[in-house]
């Protein structure tokens, strides 16, 4: 890879102080992250985070108390091991015990599972999210298109439809729920609330083909009046630059074909192959989470898509003087 | 002078040894057949095991570039299927055809040639599938094989076809192979096996069978949808046409979860007959243990859905997937403690297949706990295809199939090669398999859990994956390990029964290395009386190889060269009574003597239990003497002159093969009576089924021919000298002190003799040292 690790996105860990079971705050300090199912950030996670951990703690007691019955039984002079029936051991461990613990934990995950929809769900905000290979279009209510970033207000439900316009890809964004895959020719629906503001990094969770790997996304929770005022940013259209090499700019972004697979809308309204460029500027990453969204990753990325996501149907423009490709960095940095 | 057991042994010898040269390809039997599925199936399994390594040093940190995603993609996909298709699953069947013959007191299998083609069958498509790498279009799909992503317009290479096409190979093998095993193990037992009576091996192959033969339908047939769709396109899967993706996961998963409960219930299986010998006590449980197999294995078509759980099907039904995903955890549970029950009873000697077992449970019951967790459907969202369950499944697959295949390996190997095995160097294998294999993959429980993804081939830095990932390189690969393992042995042979083997396979005499491979072919169905037949019946090897048991004739030598495969009757014509097999067509054995011998009713025995069944025996020497139907001779091994032979027909009228001799005074012989109590009562059944068991597994014999070959290298065999000292040890822990000393010296001289000179001439006295056949 010709760019280092600095230049991608840097991840912000979200760190905040939660109500964490004691016993288990040493371990959880490790599990807190921006893609970590073990620091939930909302309802849905939550709920699932509390089941992993009550099995976990269960588990490992049951996994104790067998391997002990085991060693004991290997290792403990016949004459002093305790008389037990034979009966006992396998209809009391093998039969009765598993059945009453597996029922109560099928009861337990299956009102976890219930609860997947969180409160206030008639008021939700609807949010599409269809699939592609190696990215993910975003459409809200009201015509704000964007990619690889969900801006989602904070105590709001969020219902997110998923669909996909060529493979099965899944949607996983864990610090907020679990996962759901994008089936093409028909859609799913994840629900999630995020109850603190931060960044959340999602990633798709299915093999996708060649750039599964650098398929995320990032989930922006923010507050109310920053997500409205960002909606209507991003449902505006754009305005056309007339001077300078943004004008330049837009002039090669025709002249090349770009619209044949990016659309500006009100500028050069094109195609749904690629991402919608109509604000990109205002994006935090570029590539499906891949690279922080900078002039210089920018220009790297327009230069040479295929050297950061091999197999990305973006093509190269490296043959492109340099010049042409400045005035497009400059026109597409001007999209806010 | 050569007996008749001699005769007949070094008939069947000729007929059951391969051809020499390049025409050992064409062996059939089954010893050969199995040894080759296994040492493929471990080819396959360190092939797969080096993609693994490659893909774990991918992933040691973030963002690294070993192999680029084009490789990666092909290494992961690889890596599942050939672990999968190409190791396990052939694994296990090569294991039950290598075994279970040998286990159920059967010749051979069924079908010889029809088990021959499964091999070559499985050969094939494996080859066919590693192929692809000659022609740069390795699969790279995934070994689940999902559409649309490799339907046409989203893999346009060959790389599916090679996949589509190799691995129907394979799987028409399985589905073939299991149908040879549910037939040898319905039809082909010793007589006096009840279906109650089996080793719990052969139930768990027979389930397993059964699974492959309604498992691997559906992945074949979606199989060939995708390939039609493929190469045709005719729409199966493609939505924008109506086809539907789901469709093809319901194929796949519906083979694929009993797929993983197919390799793993063999596995189970291993450790039922081997944890018995080392914890020296009989399996506790046994109704339970084949309840919980037969459970596992309905269940575990009822379960599939729970890899489908992220794909939008609503939560109710997901609810009985997750519910019958939770429930195979019962009979695993019954299971697990039915071993530790085992142990519980017994007083466990620590031996290096007991180490494997234990470290099975360890990491099995680990294994099982995270399934009970992902079968949970909340929780699935949220670790479905991440490592978490990466972690899981190697725990369950490495931990619940690998570990028993070793202690299976340790355990069996020395019958199989006639050479100990070094137990420090067992012992060093086991703990760096041990700690190395959860050094891998007990982090990888963590990374899943915090955000981690299957199949990715690199990651970003600053997600908290890279320092457990870099604790996932520093493992100790497994599979390095194996490749030491035929050379741990120790020089000295092994002694007959090892460990003491307490189930049939064990019973084959143990000869020198030179001729272990070829005294293995030989096929004496003993008369089996209870569960454990070596443990009650410790001497039984040694009144094999004397030719008390059932002993085939090979229908006239060199006749049947271009015959048929079998002329024989149905089993019930040859059962029902002596007039019937008298007027049967098919040839009287050779034995001169045979035709002339009378028979006499024989006294019930005294010891309880044994019921009152008729007994046939010289009453010359009171060894067990040729029975008619012709087509197999039981205990043959007397030399008296015929007009010393004085047999009667019991007093029903119908002759039972299976009558053993009673006459409790002969000569040289000293009565055992110290297994008098051990004998289980088995007086359930009726002499008639019995005696149809009996012919039905001499069905074997007829079914399995190969051409007589030439007896020439025979000569060569064997020099007189080179007896070695008597190898008799006690192979049963139960068995009493006065039990391990062979009753009679000139027996044990005899036996040592048997052992290295099966081939040469037997001194009269040798042959006639009377050995006591209990019934």
């Amino acid at each position: 890879m010709p760019h280092a690790v600095d230049d991608r996105i840097p991840i912000r860990p979200v760190l905040r102080a939660r109500g964490a079971p004691a016993l288990a705050g040493q371990l959880l300090a490790g599990c807190r992250g921006s893609q970590s199912a073990l620091d939930p950030q909302g309802p849905v996670a939550a709920g699932i985070a509390e089941t992993w951990w009550v099995m976990f703690f269960g588990g490992a007691v049951i996994f104790v108390v067998v391997l002990a019955l085991a060693l004991y039984a290997a290792f403990r002079a016949p004459e002093r091991r305790a008389d037990v029936s034979p009966q006992t051991l396998i209809v009391g461990g093998g039969v009765v015990f598993p059945i009453v613990t597996l029922t109560a934990l099928l009861l337990y995950g299956l009102h976890v599972g219930g609860t997947t929809r969180p409160a206030g769900a008639e008021d939700a905000l609807r949010i599409d999210v269809i699939g592609h290979q190696w990215w993910w279009e975003v459409r809200y209510a009201g015509g704000a298109v964007t990619a690889n970033e969900i801006h989602v207000p904070v105590g709001r439900a969020v219902e997110i439809r998923l669909t996909s316009a060529d493979v099965i890809h899944s949607f996983w964004v864990p610090n907020l729920a679990g996962k759901i895959d994008l089936i093409p020719g028909s859609t799913n629906v994840q629900w999630l609330r995020a109850d603190r503001a931060g960044v959340f990094r999602g990633q798709c969770a299915e093999f996708c083909g060649a750039q599964h790997a650098r398929m995320a996304l990032l989930v922006i929770a923010e507050s109310k009046t920053e997500f409205e005022r960002w909606r209507a940013r991003q449902a505006a259209a754009a305005t056309a630059p007339t001077t300078g090499p943004a004008a330049q700019g837009l002039a090669a972004f025709e002249r090349l074909g770009c619209p044949e697979c990016h659309s500006i809308r009100g500028v050069a309204p094109g195609g749904r192959i690629g991402p919608d460029l109509t604000h990109v500027a205002s994006r935090r990453t570029l590539a499906a989470a891949t690279l922080a969204n900078e002039p210089a990753n920018l220009a790297a990325w327009i230069g040479n898509a295929r050297a950061f996501k091999p197999g990305t149907p973006m093509p190269s423009f490296a043959h492109v003087d340099a010049a042409t490709r400045e005035s497009l960095v400059a026109f597409l940095g001007a999209l806010p | 002078m050569s007996t008749v057991a001699d005769r007949l042994h070094d008939e069947l010898h000729d007929i059951w040894r391969a051809p020499p040269g390049i025409g050992q390809l064409s062996a059939v039997n089954h010893t050969a057949v199995g040894t080759r599925y296994i040492a493929t199936g471990f080819v396959f399994f360190a092939v797969a095991g080096l993609l693994a390594m490659v893909m774990r040093a991918q992933l040691a940190w973030a963002e690294r570039a070993s192999v680029d995603y084009a490789t990666y993609n092909e290494l992961f996909t690889m890596h599942g299927t050939t672990m999968m298709f190409l190791f396990a699953v052939p694994m296990v069947e090569g294991l039950a055809v290598y075994l279970l013959p040998k286990m159920i007191g059967a010749r051979d299998l069924p079908f010889p040639r029809l088990g021959a083609f499964t091999y070559w069958c499985y050969a094939f498509g494996g080859l066919l599938l590693y192929s692809s790498f000659v022609f740069d279009a390795v699969p790279d799909g995934g070994w689940f094989m999902y559409v649309p992503l490799n339907s046409k317009p989203y893999a346009p290479g060959i790389n599916a076809d090679f996949w589509l096409l190799g691995i129907t190979f394979v799987e028409i093998s399985a589905v073939l192979a299991a149908i040879e095993l549910i037939v040898a193990i319905l039809k082909t037992r010793a007589p006096g096996m009840s279906i109650d009576r089996m080793p719990i091996l052969a139930w768990v192959m027979l389930v397993t069978a059964f699974m492959i033969v309604f498992g691997f339908p559906p992945l074949i047939l979606g199989g060939i949808l995708l390939e039609i769709e493929r190469a045709f396109g005719i729409p199966f899967y493609d939505p924008a046409r109506g086809g539907d993706p789901l469709l093809w996961q319901h194929f796949f998963w519906i083979f694929g979860h009993p797929e993983v409960y197919i390799i793993f219930l063999p596995a189970t299986g291993i450790v039922s007959m081997v944890l018995p010998t080392f914890a020296r006590a009989p399996i506790a449980g046994y109704t339970w243990i084949v309840l919980a197999v037969i459970g596992t294995g309905f269940i575990s078509f009822g379960l599939w859905v729970h890899h489908m759980f992220a794909v939008g099907i609503p939560l109710l039904a997901l609810s009985f997937f997750s519910a019958a995903s939770m429930a195979v955890a019962i009979p695993s549970g019954i299971q697990v403690f039915a071993w530790i029950t085992t142990l519980w009873r017994g007083r466990p000697v620590r031996s290096v297949p007991l180490l494997y077992i234990l470290g099975f449970l360890f990491i099995f019951v680990l294994g099982g706990l995270t399934g009970v967790m992902v079968a949970l459907v909340p929780f699935d969202w949220q670790v479905h295809d991440t490592h978490f369950v990466v972690a899981h499944f190697h725990y369950v697959l490495i931990g619940g199939v690998v570990f028993p295949l070793l202690a299976g390996i340790y355990y069996w190997l020395p019958l199989h090669s006639g050479r100990k095995m070094l137990p420090v160097l067992g012992r060093w294998a086991f703990w760096l398999l041990f700690i190395g294999f959860n050094v891998t993959f007990l982090p990888m429980h963590l990374t899943g859990l915090i955000g981690m993804p299957r199949r990715v081939y690199t990651y970003p830095a600053g997600l908290g994956w890279e320092h457990l990932n870099a604790l996932d390189r520093r493992r100790l690969h497994p599979h390095r390990r194996l490749r030491g393992l035929p050379d741990r042995r120790d020089p000295a042979p092994a002694p007959r029964r090892a460990h003491g083997h307490e189930s049939l396979e064990c019973r084959e005499p143990r000869v020198e290395p030179a001729h272990a491979r070829a005294d293995l072919h030989l096929r004496e169905p003993p008369r089996v009386a209870s569960r454990d037949p070596l443990w009650d019946e410790p001497r039984l090897p040694e009144q094999l190889e004397r030719g008390k048991g059932l002993l085939a004739e090979t229908r006239a030598g060199s006749a049947i060269r271009s015959g048929p495969a079998c002329s024989m009757p149905r089993p019930s014509a040859c059962c029902t009574s002596r007039a019937r097999a008298g007027s049967r067509s098919v040839p009287r054995p050779r034995s001169a003597s045979s035709s002339s011998v009378r028979w006499r009713s024989s006294t019930p025995s005294p010891s309880p239990g044994r019921g009152s069944r008729s007994r046939r025996s010289c009453t010359g020497c009171g060894t067990r003497i040729a029975s008619r139907p012709a087509r197999w001779t039981w205990a043959t091994a007397c030399d008296c002159p015929p007009a010393d032979r004085r047999a009667s027909p019991r007093p029903g009228g119908r002759s039972s093969p299976l009558s053993s001799p009673t006459r409790r005074s002969s000569s040289r012989s000293s009565s055992p009576t110290s297994f008098s109590g051990r004998f289980r009562p088995n007086g359930r059944r009726p002499a008639r089924r019995r005696s149809r068991r009996h012919c039905r597994s001499s069905l074997s014999v007829c079914s399995s021919r190969a051409a007589p070959r030439s007896r020439g290298a025979r000569a060569t065999r064997g020099p007189a000298g080179s007896a070695p000292a008597c190898r008799w040890r006690s192979g049963s822990p139960r068995a009493s002190s006065s039990s391990r000393s062979p009753p009679c010296a000139r027996g044990r001289r005899a036996r040592a003799r048997t052992s290295t000179r099966r081939w040469s001439t037997r001194t009269s006295s040798s042959s006639r040292c009377t050995w006591r056949r209990r019934s």
